[in-house]
This record gives C-alpha cells, structure tokens and sequence, in this order.
C-alpha cells in the first residue's frame, strides 16, 4: 500500500509541478507609494488601449522603473474575464482596468470591495480638476473615488458631407427626428446609401440617446423603470419609423458599425464624440468627408444632447502592485500631455478641464471637413440632461435590445415590445 | 525429481512475488480503479450534488442561503428559458432528420458496390468531424456575412436577394442549423456505412432471388437492419443539441432577440456573465431532466429491439 | 444508361465533397490574404502573399506560440493520463471480481449519462477556492476520468483471454507487469482510439476554458479565437490563421491515421 500511495504522490507531483506555470504578471518587486517599480498588467479596448500604449512612454520618464503590459481585450470579453476573476478573488486580473461610467454602479454593487478606493491613495485632491458629472460618475455613494475619470462621450450625428450634397439636403435645416427621417430618404433615393447602421439586436446605444434627450434612462429619477413610458414609446417609435423606411442599416457587431462607415454604406452615424477617433483612425480616405451635427430632437428647440459612453480607469484590490498601478492611473487621467494624446489622435475626449483651453480643442479639423467639431462637442458638454445610473443598467440594456428586435425583425407592436421589456426588467430588478 | 523441483521452484518463486509486489490479484482491482474512482468522486459526483443543493440556494457574494424553490418557480415564468427550450427543440426537430437524411443518402451512395474512389469520398466527408466547433463556427461567421459573405454571393448568382444570416432570427437559427449541419453529417455518415457493412450480404441475396427489386430491398432489408445504428445516432445527435454552445456563443451570442438561445448557453450566461450561481443550478438540473427523459425513451426503444 | 447513372451519382457526391471541404480550402486561403482582401467581391480564392504578416499581427495580438503551447501540453498531458487511468479501470472491471464492483460501476454509468453542464458551476467554485483559475490542472483534472473511455476500455479488455493473464501470474509476474506487459501491449487499438477521443475532445474544448482561464497568456486555441470576434475592428486575415492553426495539426494527424481516427472519433463504437 505504502508503494501505491507513493506511485500515486509521485504522480501527482509530477502533474502539479508542469502545471504549476501560473500566470505570473505580478512577480517581483513592487517598491513602495514613493517609488513604485515592477510589472503591472493593464486591460483596455480598442483605441483606448492604443492610447495607454502610446502614453506609456512618457510614464516611464517619471516612473523608470515600472513596466507597463497593455492588453487589448473586445469590451464585452474584457467584462465577462473581469467579473469571473472578481468572483475568483482576483485570479487573473489586470492592476489597472478599463471600464465604461455606466457599468461602474452594476460591479460596484456586485463587488463591493472589489475596487481600490483611488482617494486612500490620495486622489481626491484631483476632485476639482474634472467635469464636475464625471466626477459623479466614478465616485461611490460615500464620495469615495471608485475610478479615475478619463473621456466622456458628448453625443452627435457624424454625416457624409458629399452625400448630403448630391442628395441635396442642408445637414442645418435637420432639427427634429421627423426632419433626420425625411433626408435619410431623400439621400437614400440620390445615393442608395442607408442612413445609420443600428446592430438591431444587441445594441440599443440610439435608443439610448433618444431617452436620454427626453432626461430618463431605464429609470427615472425614484428608480422607476421607464421602458413603457411614453417616451421610451416616441423613442423607439422614431427607430421603427426608421426601420420601416429601410434607412435602418442591421450590420452585425462593433465591427459591423466600423465596416459601414468605412465602406460608405451608411451616411450618418449618430454617436459619441468618440466616434470621431475611429472614423479617422479606420477611414484615412475619407478625409474631408465627414461633419457632425448635434442629435435630432423630439420636437422643435428640444434638447439635443445626450452623452453615450465615456470610461474610467479602476485598480482592482487584488492587485498585488497597488502603487505602481495607483501612479500610472494617477498619471494617466491627469497628465495633460497623455489625454491630449488620446484625444487628438482618436477623439477620446478628456473630462479633465485644463484640456479645454488646449488650442486642439477649437481649431478646425480638417479631417473633418476644416468644422471645429470639438468646440461643437465642448460646448454642450455642460448641457447634457442627468440621468439615473444604477446596477441594472446591463440587463436592462440586453432586454431593450431583445425588445427592439422583437419590434423591427418580428414585427411586435412598439407598445407590447416595450411593455414586455418592462415587465421583464421588473422581475429581475425585484429578486 | 523434475516435478518436485518445479514446485520448489513455484515456490520460491511465490515468496519472490510476495516479497516483491504488494498488488495480489485480491487488492490489485482497487489499485487500478482507484485514480478513476478518486477523480470522479471529486470531480463529478461532489459537484452533481452541489449543484443539486445549489439550485435550492440564492447566492450573494460568498452569502448563500436557502430559497426552496424560488430558482425553479422563476425558471417556469422566465420567458427566455422558455425560448431556449424551445429554440432547443426547434433546431432538434429541424435538424436531426435533415442530417440524417443526408448522412443515409451519402452512405448508401458510397455503400453500393460500383462506385471507385470511395476511400477519397469517406475522407472528405469525414473532415469536418475534425475541426474544433469553434473554429467551425468563426469560419461559417465569415461565410455568412451579410454583404461580403461567399454564401450571399453564389445566392446572388441564383438571383437572391442577400440574406441577414446571422443578424434576423429565422436566418440565425437557420445558420446554427448550417454548422451543425455541416459538422455532423460526415461523422453520421461513417457510422451509418459501418452499420450498412454489417448486414449479411445473404439477406440481399436471397431477396433477390425472390425477385425483389433494389428499392423494395432498400426499405425491406437496408432499413430495418439499420435500425439500432438508426436510434445510436438519433440519441447522440439528441443529446448533443440538447448540449449545444459553441456554434450559438461564436455565430450570435444567442441573439438576435434571443432566437439562437441555447438552454447551456443561457446556463453560462446566468452563472457566469451575472453570477446567479442557484438560478444557474436550476438550469442545469432542467437539463439533466431533459436528457434523463430522452435517455429513458432511448431505452425503450432499444428494449423493444432486443 | 448505367454510364448516365454513374456520372449522376459521381457529381452529387463530388457536389457533397465541395460543401463538406470547402469551408476549409476557404479558411486555408483566407489565412494568406490581408483582412480586407477576404471581405471582398467579387471573391479571391487563390492564395495571396499575407501568411507572414497574418502571423506577425496574430503572435503581437496573441502571442500565439504560447497559447498553442497551451492547447498542446494540456492536451498531451490530459490525453496520456486520462488514457492511462481509463484503461487501469477498464481492466479492473473486465478482469476483477471484487467487492464494491457493482456499485463502482453503477456509479460510472449513471455519470455517463448525466450532462456536463450541471458540474459547471460547483467546478467553478472548486477552482476558486483551491486559487486554480489560469492553471494547467483546472483545465486538466476536471475531466481526467472520462467515464465514456472507462466504459470502451472494459469493453475491450473483456475480449482479452483470460487464460493469458493466468499464464503471466503463474509466470511470477506481478499486477502491475501484467498490466503494463502484457493487456497494454494486446489492447493497443483500442488504446489508440481512445487517446484520439480524447485529444480531440480536450483540444477542441470551449467552455471549460472559457470559465476558467480569464488570463490572456492561458489562453487555449478555441478560448482565444472566441476572443478575437467582437474586436472594434475584427482582423479576419488573423482569424482565418488562427482557425488554420487549430484545425491543421488535427488534419494532419487524421490523414496519416484515417482508420484509428474515425473510430477513435466515433468514441469506438464502431468496429470497422
């Protein structure tokens, strides 16, 4: 027996040593809060990973001796890895971690203890540099600093001027959804482009505006939800409208979206300002073809503002290398250098307000037409109507989404879709 | 002499065994089924029964606590379980019968004696079998894209209009049907001519000898020896949909408006996406319920066979 | 008429033969063109120069080489044991009569038949707790008793005689050589069917990964392919290789040993 157990220990030895190669991001030293050194692991999407790449560089001017890892995940992969390695206690997780304002409540809720909380390391003192709906945004109920603001996401309508020329529709004379209707089938009719590309089931982000217009998000201000408000009704009513005249572009994903602007497929593209770093970053062709207009409103002198997006920089409290992670993001959302960066190469507009008097933000940009389309989104950024943000946000998010496709593809009435989502989203925000 | 030697011999030998091996014929099963028996008690028995306790539990955070059935009352008014039950048996309907269909025909085809190269015709229809779902998936993505795609683009030969495979809920469940189609029907297949090989030629002979024609053949001798290769395949095919995941989670993540839903991709999203670890346990004892009522029909048949 | 009939036949399977081999003449072609090249019409389908510079931007988004390290050593080392253990517990219950027998082998069966999934999430919390996300064994020893392979081992150790194992034991040889000199050597067939299934069944497996590696350098092949859609901008050029990369040592493989592969694929269950 004494030789079996041994074979069997031997065995096993033998299996746990060559899988004993764990992930090693965090090894070595990591030096102290005055000087913070090893290796930290950072997560971000798309340009905004580009970003930390690029402003990597200038960090290690004044922090020689921390190494930066940018990974670059798609943004709903990097939320599914996150939220099983918060539920792991850490196993896997980045020291620094990108996340968008709207998703912060939900993981906030769901981990409570899951974040570094930015101010034990000092960062409240940055309070007053920030726009002051970012700073709400990152904080906890206890004005505790959850995130680090970085970019919010003033939102527009990006259009193709040559396409509103030969259609011959002047972009000024659009002032309500009704008007943004009647061009998109005039300049469907002189060009056989489209006017937006919608991925009908799974992103809401139009609808999302269009409530946001009208000052709700799927909650009002008590936590009400709203999907079977009147509202959330004339909102999707115009996405239907929409849909029926085939102005309604359904392209599958982010990638899908990317694709038809670039392709010319579509001719508006409403977004956040941050949009615009994707169009030049993807399009270089298109130089000089591309405006913006502020959104279509529900009715004349309406407001026509919403913000989509916007993220944040948060420091898992796993991570074993809490200073050098605190002094990147310290660096990082406050270094105007690096967010000039980010904002001139790819639109990622910065909730740090010593930027705006940055002369970037008023020239004209000639990729986009030589209009100063960032004074346009710097001016409305005070304007923007508050909303309620909370934990639901995500599933309340995915079942508009599922509502909206039951509307446009399975011909549901706006009314029962909407009901529907509603009496869902109830039973899930009740348990 | 030479006898008494050999049983010296014998024993020497035995006190050798005895002093050399501690397995005797007695404790050596043990020896052998124990790493097996170890692993599965760990592994699988353990967590069988968690999960069972588990979907009786709400968990919060590292707080779990007893809700009865909560889980399952949820689960009967839960209408995208309802809708990845029924895409489930959707695809199942549709599918199983048409691959099938195409796995006999090929067989039969490839079977009959007059055909050459049909080594060559085994293997290209066998390859997809090899491919990882994944893989297969993310290749049929491509394929089926809506405006680039090579699948739209031969339709448009034919005059089509192009199809929103993967972003329309009929078309999306259509393009799940295409993979699994497209995986599965060569392996079926190989099965269904293993089977055709093992009827005895002598039952052809003699039919024709009673002037029976091929297709009377067919349906008289071909099908019902086929039978309990017929019902193998039916169960696995079952039980495989019944588990689908990886061609839904890389086509359309479920969508569109959860047409393409599967009961395991939803059992990973509730676990795993919002960490409803009990309600997630009730799925998955739904789905053993399932598949012990498909398994219980299974052996009906099969008894009835026997 | 017969000739008409022949040519009608041949040209429905080849028909066949072009659905079923497609798709992979596609992702093989697709993975030496630049991503815009493969969304485009009318369609190239002649190989293009892009290979290098499609595995330059794959290792620099991946780092490929590890995580096809990682698919292979878990495979490999999972495909080795997991066989190995199997076949010891096959030839317990073909060739032992002992207590408890029964009730072992009741227990695998009814394993057999229940699905997966329902492990899932008590596994979960079974890594967690023994701090095993990103590790080698989480993906490993889950599965490494395979009740299927326990099931087609016995079935093929029962065909071996007993009366060999008698003669080994009179011989003076212990359990344990027996074992290894003398069933290992007999059953190898099935031994090779076995150990396919089981490569084939780890090295194309999704979800367990998924849960349970959420770091980027424990990636496996199928994990890390799933990652790439839903990127801002989805590299096909880079997918359509790393497709290749997955399937093409499987394709390998499967055409130098098409019989063993079939049957081992099928899980053994039919003889050929």
């Amino acid at each position: 027996m004494k030789k079996y157990m041994s074979m069997m220990l031997v065995l096993l030895l033998l299996l746990l040593s060559a899988c004993s190669n764990k992930t090693a991001g965090n090894e070595g030293k990591s030096g102290d809060s005055k000087n913070p050194a090893g290796t930290i692991t950072v997560w971000g999407w798309d340009v905004a990973a580009a970003t930390m790449k690029a402003a990597v560089k200038d960090f290690q001017k004044k922090y020689p001796d921390v190494k930066v890892k940018v990974e670059d995940f798609n943004s709903s992969d990097l939320y599914d890895k996150l939220t099983v390695g918060l539920a792991a206690r850490g196993s896997g997780l980045p020291d620094v971690v990108l996340m968008e304002d709207e998703r912060i409540p939900g993981y906030l809720h769901q981990f409570p203890e899951g974040f570094l909380k930015l101010n034990k390391l000092g960062y409240d003192k940055y309070k007053d540099s920030f726009n002051p709906a970012k700073v709400a945004a990152v904080q906890n109920k206890d004005g505790d600093f959850i995130a680090a603001p970085w970019d919010i996401g003033p939102a527009g309508v990006f259009y193709r001027v040559d396409y509103f020329e030969k259609a011959n529709v002047d972009p000024n004379s659009i002032q309500t959804w009704d008007d943004y209707i009647e061009a998109g089938k005039k300049i469907k009719a002189a060009t056989g482009a489209q006017l937006l590309p919608i991925d009908i089931p799974n992103y809401d982000g139009v609808f999302q505006m269009m409530m946001q217009q009208q000052g709700l998000s799927y909650f009002d201000k008590d936590g009400k939800i709203t999907l079977g408000s009147k509202e959330a009704i004339r909102a999707m009513g115009v996405i239907k409208k929409l849909h029926d005249a085939g102005l309604i572009l359904n392209n599958k994903g982010w990638d899908g979206i990317v694709t038809a602007t670039v392709n010319g497929s579509v001719a508006t593209v409403p977004y956040g300002v941050w949009y615009a770093g994707s169009i030049m970053d993807q399009a270089p062709d298109l130089k000089g073809k591309w405006d913006v207009f502020y959104l279509p409103s529900f009715e004349k002198g309406g407001t026509r503002y919403a913000n989509v997006g916007g993220s944040s920089l948060l420091v898992p409290s796993t991570s074993k290398n809490q200073s050098a992670a605190y002094a990147f993001v310290e660096f990082f959302t406050t270094d105007q250098a690096s967010q000039l960066l980010g904002f001139e190469k790819y639109g990622l507009f910065p909730s740090l307000k010593e930027t705006y008097s940055a002369p970037q933000f008023t020239a004209n940009n000639e990729y986009f037409h030589n209009s100063p389309i960032f004074k346009k989104f710097a001016d409305i950024v005070d304007q923007v109507p508050k909303i309620n943000v909370n934990e639901h946000l995500a599933k309340a998010s995915a079942l508009t989404s599922n509502a909206q496709a039951a509307i446009l593809l399975e011909n549901k009435s706006v009314e029962s879709g909407l009901k529907d989502a509603q009496k869902q989203l109830e039973n899930e925000v009740k348990k | 002499m030479d006898q008494t030697e050999k049983v010296v011999n014998t024993t020497a030998n035995l006190q050798v065994k005895t002093r050399k091996n501690v397995l005797t014929p007695k404790n050596a099963p043990y020896f052998f089924i124990g790493p097996a028996f170890l692993l599965i008690l760990i592994f699988t028995v353990y967590p069988v029964i968690s999960s069972f306790v588990l979907s009786f539990q709400e968990v919060r955070g590292v707080q779990k606590s007893f809700v009865g059935l909560a889980n399952y009352s949820r689960l009967f008014h839960d209408p995208i379980f309802y809708k990845s039950l029924l895409n489930t048996f959707q695809i199942l309907i549709v599918q199983v019968p048409i691959m099938l269909f195409f796995s006999l025909l090929i067989a039969v085809g490839l079977h009959s004696s007059m055909l050459r190269g049909k080594a060559f015709f085994r293997i290209s229809y066998f390859m997809p079998a090899i491919t990882a779902l994944a893989a297969a998936s993310i290749v049929f993505m491509i394929l089926l894209d809506e405006h680039f795609g090579l699948v739209n683009y031969f339709l448009s030969f034919l005059g089509l209009d192009a199809i929103s495979w993967l972003n329309t809920p009929f078309w999306a469940k259509v393009s799940v049907i295409l993979v699994m189609t497209w995986r599965w029907t060569g392996y079926n297949m190989v099965i269904f001519l293993a089977g055709l090989q093992n009827i005895p030629a002598d039952l052809y002979e003699a039919a024709s000898i009673d002037g029976a024609g091929k297709v009377k053949q067919f349906f008289m001798i071909t099908i019902p020896q086929l039978k309990p290769v017929f019902i193998f395949t039916v169960v696995m095919s079952t039980i495989g949909t019944l588990q689908l995941f990886d061609e839904p989670f890389i086509l359309t993540n479920g969508g569109p408006n959860a047409a393409t839903m599967t009961i395991t991709l939803y059992l990973y999203e509730t676990g795993f996406k919002f960490f409803d670890f009990g309600y997630a346990s009730a799925i998955a004892y739904v789905l053993v319920i399932i598949t012990a009522i498909v398994s219980w029909i299974q052996m009906k048949l099969v008894g009835d066979e026997e | 008429m017969i000739t008409t009939r022949k040519i009608g036949i041949y040209s429905l399977l080849l028909v066949g033969v072009i659905l079923s081999i497609g798709p992979f003449y596609w992702m093989l072609v697709g993975s030496t063109l630049p991503s815009g090249d493969i969304f485009h019409l009318p369609p190239k389908l002649l190989p293009g120069d892009y290979l290098a510079k499609n595995f330059q931007s794959l290792n620099e988004s991946l780092g490929i080489a590890k995580i096809f390290w990682n698919s292979l050593f878990i495979a490999l080392v999972y495909t080795f044991v997991s066989t190995l253990i199997s076949a010891m517990a096959g030839y317990a219950f073909a060739k032992f009569q002992f207590k408890g027998k029964k009730v072992f082998f009741f227990i695998i069966l009814c394993t057999l038949m229940i699905p997966s999934q329902v492990t899932l999430i008590p596994l979960f919390e079974m890594m967690v707790s023994f701090n095993w996300l990103n590790t080698y064994q989480a993906i490993i020893l889950p599965t490494l008793a395979s009740p299927f392979a326990i099931y087609l081992m016995r079935q093929n150790m029962k065909a071996v005689p007993d009366s060999i194992i008698e003669a080994s034991r009179v011989d003076g040889a212990g359990e344990l050589r027996i074992f290894f000199t003398v069933i290992l050597p007999v059953t190898r067939p099935a031994l090779a069917a076995v150990s396919i299934f089981l490569f084939m069944s780890q090295w194309n497996s999704l979800l367990w990964p998924l849960i349970t590696m959420n770091s980027k350098e424990m990636f496996t092949l199928p994990v890390a392919l799933s990652s790439l859609i839903g990127m801002a901008r989805i590299d096909y050029g880079q997918l359509m290789l790393g497709t290749t990369l997955s399937t093409i040592p499987i394709m390998i493989f499967f055409l130098l040993l098409q019989r063993h592969f079939i049957s081992g694929i099928l899980g053994g269950s039919v003889k050929e």
